[in-house]
C-alpha cells in the first residue's frame, strides 16, 4: 500500500497542478483580455466558418463517436475478452483505423503541406493551428494520468500489469491526441469570436 | 507594457473603393472572410504581408489604413 502512495502522491500532485494551470490560464484570459462588443460578436457569426473551423468540427466529432464507440465496446467485454478474442479485436482496431482515416481526410491533408502544396489556410489559421497543440498536450497528459492513476490502483496487490493495457494506452493516447488536436482548433476559433486575436 | 491597439480605415475604404464587399477583399488580399470582419473591428492585428496586400488593394501606404493607438 505504502508503494502504491508513493507513486500517487507525485502523480496526483502533478494532475493537480496542471488543471490548476490550465484553470489561472483560462481565467486570466477571461478577465484580462477585453471582450468583442454583442454587436461584434453578431457580426462574425453572421459571416461563414472558415473551412479549417468547418473541418475540426466534423473531426472533433467522429473522434469522440471513434472513442466513444470504442469504450463501449471495451467496457461491454472487458480487457481479457480483447486480448483472447481476434474477432472483437479486429473490430475495435477497424474502428480504431477508421477513425484515424477519417482525421487524415479532414485535417491533417488540408494542414499538410505534404498534400497541400497550394494552402487554403490565412494567417489567422495558421495562428489558431498554432495553438491548438496546447489543448492537446494537455489532454494527452491527463489521458496518461488517469492511465497511470486507474491501473496502479487496479492491479497494485498483483505487482504487473497485463501486457493488453499497453496496446489499450497506445490506442488511447493517439484517439485523444487526435481529438485534441481538433478540439484545440475548435477553441482557438471560439476564442477568436470572443475576444479577437488583437 | 500596455497593450497597444491597432485601429484601420478599411470599412470607409472599402465603401469608398465601389462598396467593396468583405468578400471580395478577401479574395483579393486572400484570407478569410472572418479575419476581415475581425481586421475591421480593431480586434485583429495583421501581418506585415497581408497589411501590405490591404493597402496595396486600396492604392494607399500601411500607415495612411493602419494607426497605432496606445
Amino acid at each position: 500500500m505504502e508503494a502504491t502512495s508513493n507513486w500517487l502522491v507525485p502523480v496526483l500532485g502533478g494532475v493537480l497542478a496542471l488543471g490548476a494551470i490550465a484553470v489561472y490560464s483560462a481565467y486570466c484570459v477571461w478577465v484580462r483580455r477585453a471582450r468583442l462588443t454583442a454587436e461584434q460578436r453578431r457580426e462574425v457569426a453572421a459571416t461563414p466558418m472558415p473551412k479549417l473551423q468547418k473541418r475540426a468540427l466534423w473531426s472533433l466529432l467522429l473522434g469522440l463517436i471513434t472513442l466513444g464507440v470504442i469504450s463501449a465496446i471495451l467496457t461491454t467485454y472487458g480487457a481479457a475478452e480483447y486480448w483472447d478474442n481476434d474477432d472483437l479485436r479486429l473490430t475495435v482496431v477497424a474502428i480504431f483505423l477508421a477513425g484515424m482515416v477519417t482525421h487524415v481526410g479532414l485535417l491533417a491533408a488540408m494542414v499538410s503541406p505534404l498534400w497541400s502544396e497550394e494552402s487554403e489556410l490565412d494567417e489567422r489559421d495558421r495562428q489558431v493551428l498554432a495553438q491548438a497543440p496546447a489543448v492537446q498536450t494537455g489532454l494527452v497528459l491527463v489521458t496518461l494520468a488517469v492511465w497511470n492513476i486507474s491501473l496502479i490502483k487496479r492491479f497494485h496487490d498483483q505487482g504487473a500489469v497485463p501486457m493488453v493495457y499497453l496496446y489499450l494506452i497506445f490506442g488511447t493516447v493517439v484517439l485523444v491526441s487526435l481529438i485534441g488536436h481538433s478540439a484545440g482548433i475548435v477553441v482557438g476559433y471560439w476564442m477568436g469570436s470572443r475576444f479577437g486575436e488583437s | 507594457m500596455a497593450k497597444a491597439e491597432i485601429h484601420n480605415s478599411i470599412r470607409k475604404l472599402r465603401f469608398e473603393h465601389d462598396e467593396m464587399t468583405q468578400q471580395q477583399l478577401a479574395e483579393r488580399v486572400g484570407c478569410s472572410r472572418q479575419t476581415i470582419v475581425l481586421l475591421e473591428q480593431g480586434r485583429y492585428a495583421p501581418s506585415l504581408a497581408l497589411a501590405l496586400r490591404v493597402a496595396k488593394t486600396f492604392d494607399q501606404t500601411v500607415d495612411e489604413i493602419f494607426q497605432l493607438r496606445e
